[in-house]
C-alpha cells in the first residue's frame, strides 16, 4: 500500500436546501410594500481532490456469509477504481474472479482465492503484482453488507442495459428501475445467464457502482445531509482503510465525477480450464492495466471492443 | 387588520430596534439563530436517539460559529467592509474561497457606504451532527435561513435573504466551516406611500 494524504481544495458542492421554506422564518420585518428582486447570487465551496497523481482504490466484494470475516471469503467482485483529480476522470476496471494469476501468498490460482488465503493485504498484493497499480486504499463488503447498504439507501436506481434472468429467479428487465438490496446483489452475482459469463458479471458490478454514484450525486444536490446517510450506510457495512476525513473528501469529489466521466470496463481474457475448473487467462502484458496504472483512467475511445462486453 | 398587527408589532418590538429571536443566550452581540433542531447521524449502529446529548452539545458549539458568522457578516455594523472575523470561522482552503465570495456571504465590501442600519435580523438553524465510529461528533451540517432589513443611505430598504448549507468540523476545539453552499436573494422594498396601507 502506498500511503497518501488527500489534499482538500476548491471544488463545487452541489447542495440543495429543499424543505427549508423562507415562509417559516420568524420575526420577518413588516414589509407591506412591493418587493423587487435586486440580486440573486450563489456561492459554494467544497473540499476536493488535488494533484497530478492518480488515486487508486481496490473495491472488493467478498462472498463470506454473515458471521464470517469478510477477509476470509472468496472475492466475488474485484474492481480497480482509478481517479485522476487533475483530469477529473475516473475508471473502473473489473477483474474477473476466475482470472488465473500468481498469488502473493504463493502459487497460481483463481484470483478470488487471494482474499481467503492472504486477507485484504494478500488480495491487494496479488492485484498490484498483476496490474502494476499501487493502491492507496481498499474497500470491502460482503453479500449481507451490500444488501444492507442499498436497503438503507431506500434502493438503487439503475438503468439495466438488457433483460436477463437472475440466478435466483429474478427477471431483470431492460430499462430504468429501482433495485432492493437483494435484487442488486443478484444482479451483481448472476453469471451463467448473461452472454459473456464472468466478464458480463464484472461489467454489471461496475454498473452498480456507477448507478450508486449517480444516485448519490442526485441526492446530495437535493439535500446535503444525504452525505451523512450514505456515509453511515457505507460505514456500517464495509471494511476500509480510508480515514473518515479523506472519505469525506472523496465523497465531495465524487459529486464532480459524473458517470459520464467514469469509464467502466472489464479486463477480459481467454477462457480455459485448470484442474477441471473454468478459468480466465488474462493477456500479459495487459494494455488496459498499463493504461489505468499510468494515469488513473482510460478514455472510452481507448477501450478495445472486447473490454466492454454486453453494453 | 394588517395595519393593526403592524402597529402592535411596532409597539412590541420598539419600531426600528433590532428584533432578536429566541436563539438562546450564546449568540454573539445582538444576533442569534433560532435553533430549529439538532440531530445525530451516527456512522455506527447506535440509535440516533441515544446520541441526543452528544448532538446537543456539539450543536451548541456549531450554533456559536453560525451566530458569530452572521453577526459579523451582516448585523455588526462595526464589521461592515472588513469581515476578517467572519472569515476566521472558515477552515483551510475554505477561508480563501469565502473571502472571494464576500459579496454573497456578507453584506458586501461597500456596506459602510451603502447602508445606514440593519433591522430585524432573524434566522433559523437546523443542525445534523455526524458521529464517528466511537460515537463522537466529527462533522456537521448547519442549514440556515437568515433575513434582515438593511436601510440604505438613500432611505430605501433592501430585504436581505441568505439561505445556505454549511459543513463544519472541529478544529482546535472550535467548529469551523470547511464547505458551504449559500444562496442570496435580496429584494428591494419600495418606499411606502404617504397614505399608508389600504387596509
Amino acid at each position: 500500500m502506498r500511503p497518501r494524504r488527500l489534499v482538500a481544495v476548491l471544488a463545487s458542492l452541489a447542495a440543495g436546501v429543499a424543505g427549508l421554506g423562507l415562509a417559516t422564518l420568524q420575526a420577518t420585518p413588516a414589509a407591506s410594500v412591493p418587493l423587487l428582486q435586486i440580486g440573486k447570487a450563489h456561492a459554494e465551496f467544497a473540499p476536493s481532490l488535488q494533484g497530478d497523481k492518480p488515486i487508486f482504490i481496490l473495491v472488493l466484494g467478498s462472498d463470506s456469509r454473515p458471521g464470517t470475516p469478510l477477509e476470509r471469503g472468496l472475492c466475488d467482485s474485484i474492481h480497480i477504481l482509478g481517479i485522476n483529480p487533475a483530469a477529473k476522470r475516473a475508471t473502473l476496471v473489473g477483474i474477473p474472479r476466475d482470472s488465473y494469476v500468481p498469488l502473493s501468498t504463493g502459487g497460481t490460482n483463481k484470483i478470488n482465492v487471494a482474499l481467503a488465503q492472504g486477507g485484504a493485504k494478500g488480495m491487494i498484493a496479488t492485484v498490484e503484482n498483476l496490474t502494476g497499480v499501487r493502491f492507496d486504499y481498499y474497500v470491502i463488503t460482503g453479500f449481507d453488507g451490500m444488501k444492507r447498504i442499498f436497503d438503507a439507501l431506500g434502493g438503487l436506481k439503475i438503468d439495466v442495459p438488457y433483460s436477463f434472468q437472475g440466478h435466483e429467479g429474478t427477471s431483470f428487465q431492460e430499462g430504468k428501475q429501482t433495485f432492493t438490496g437483494a435484487q442488486a446483489l443478484e444482479f451483481s452475482r448472476t453469471r451463467k445467464t448473461v452472454a459473456h459469463g464472468d466478464f458480463d458479471r464484472s461489467m454489471n458490478q461496475g454498473r452498480l457502482l456507477l448507478a450508486a454514484l449517480a444516485q448519490f450525486k442526485t441526492e446530495f444536490r437535493k439535500d446535503p445531509t444525504a452525505l451523512f446517510k450514505w456515509l453511515a450506510a457505507g460505514s456500517r457495512n464495509v471494511a476500509t482503510d480510508v480515514p473518515l476525513n479523506e472519505l469525506l473528501t472523496l465523497a465531495f469529489a465524487s459529486a464532480e465525477f459524473g458517470p459520464k466521466r467514469i469509464t467502466n470496463l472489464v479486463a477480459v481474457g481467454s477462457i480455459g480450464t485448470a484442474g477441471g475448473a473454468s478459468i480466465v487467462n488474462l493477456p500479459s502484458p495487459n494494455p488496459i492495466f498499463q493504461d489505468v496504472a499510468a494515469d488513473g483512467y482510460v478514455l472510452p475511445k481507448d477501450i478495445p471492443a472486447e473490454n466492454a462486453p454486453s453494453g | 387588520m394588517i395595519a393593526v398587527l403592524v402597529i402592535a408589532g411596532f409597539l412590541l418590538f420598539g419600531g426600528g430596534k433590532k428584533l432578536i429571536p429566541d436563539g438562546g443566550p450564546s449568540g454573539p452581540g445582538e444576533f442569534a439563530f433560532h435553533l430549529a433542531g439538532v440531530q445525530a447521524s451516527p456512522l455506527t449502529r447506535t440509535p440516533p436517539s441515544e446520541l441526543k446529548d452528544t448532538a446537543r452539545e456539539a450543536g451548541a458549539g456549531i450554533k456559536e460559529t453560525m451566530d458569530e458568522l452572521y453577526f459579523r457578516a451582516f448585523v455588526d455594523t462595526g464589521s461592515w467592509g472588513d469581515y476578517g472575523a467572519a472569515f476566521e470561522l472558515f477552515d483551510g482552503d475554505a477561508q480563501a474561497r469565502a473571502e472571494a465570495d464576500e459579496e454573497v456571504l456578507t453584506l458586501g465590501a461597500t456596506a459602510k457606504d451603502d447602508f445606514e442600519t440593519i433591522e430585524g435580523p432573524s434566522g433559523l438553524l437546523t443542525i445534523v451532527v455526524q458521529t464517528d465510529k466511537k460515537d463522537a461528533p466529527v462533522t456537521a451540517i448547519a442549514e440556515v435561513q437568515f433575513q434582515a432589513d438593511a436601510q440604505r443611505k438613500d432611505d430605501s430598504t433592501t430585504q436581505i435573504s441568505s439561505v445556505g448549507s454549511f459543513f463544519l468540523r472541529q478544529v482546535d476545539g472550535a467548529w469551523k466551516i470547511f464547505a458551504y453552499r449559500v444562496d442570496r436573494d435580496d429584494q428591494a422594498a419600495a418606499a411606502p406611500s404617504p397614505s399608508g396601507s389600504p387596509s
